[in-house]
């Protein structure tokens, strides 16, 4: 069994735009779930006008691969 | 057991609305108080009275329920009995039931989708989780609950919901819902 994804690789949410990409900070597997990506994620704080470092946690199927620029 | 003398803890959970112009231009919203919340739950009315009911601000700020599977999410957090994090924010056009919204958003720019998550800090070192979900509309809806769930797509468990005064968003409006949960 081998993720499809590698560390360090650009990838999306299936319904987000290219421009919410993160990349692939490490992965699990379970049974029931599969391959579980976490990947980096940032969102702009719209009223205090900062930017928020977080993570997207997100299955296989639920991500796309986005070519760096 | 008896376990009313021991070490407590409590989680509480708030959410944070705003709305936003295609030209980035704050909305004002309702931001409602509890005498709103009391109507909405007896007579399931919405009534935006300023001062009686709430006011209206760039920024609304609401606290949530906390369901019962929530607890049980959060347990099962804890010990690692649950391979499955808490990782996605939905909206609706109807009311919260405990274990889902009552008419969840798919299409139009609301669909459920994966929210950014990061560890914050509001009394003691990181003490609360932050989800972020900044949604871009393509249609118009009255936007009046939200939940956070274990599953990116659809069904999963809800941690936490709330319903709140009727948010009107048009084509190409932004919605950025901020729901945070605090360990106390």
């Amino acid at each position: 069994m081998k993720p499809k994804f590698e560390i360090g690789q650009k990838v999306k949410f299936v319904n987000d735009s290219d421009d919410e990409a993160g990349k692939v900070l490490g992965f699990s597997y379970t049974a029931d779930r599969g391959f579980v990506y976490q990947i980096s994620s940032k969102e702009v704080d719209l009223g205090k006008k900062e930017v928020i470092n977080g993570i997207k946690s997100c299955s296989e199927k639920e991500l796309v691969a986005v070519k760096s620029k | 057991m008896d376990i009313k003398n021991q070490s407590v803890a409590k989680m509480i959970g708030w959410t944070e609305i705003a709305l936003f112009d295609k030209n980035g231009k704050a909305k004002k919203l309702f931001h409602v108080n509890k005498v709103w919340a009391f109507f909405k739950k007896k007579l399931n009315v919405d009534l935006k009275i300023p001062f009686l009911f709430g006011n209206w601000s760039t920024r609304a700020l609401k606290f949530n329920t906390i369901t019962s599977v929530g607890k049980q999410i959060a347990a099962q957090q804890t010990g690692g009995t649950t391979t499955a994090p808490v990782t996605a924010i939905a909206i609706g056009i109807g009311t919260p039931s405990a274990t889902a919204l009552g008419s969840e958003i798919v299409s139009g720019g609301g669909s459920r989708g994966a929210a950014t998550v990061s560890n914050q800090t509001t009394t003691t070192t990181g003490d609360t989780e932050r989800w972020i979900k900044t949604f871009t509309f393509t249609t118009g809806f009255a936007i009046t609950e939200e939940g956070l769930f274990d599953n990116n797509t659809s069904g999963g468990n809800m941690l936490a919901s709330q319903s709140f005064s009727a948010v009107n968003v048009v084509n190409t409006d932004t919605l950025q819902i901020t729901h945070n949960v605090k360990f106390a």
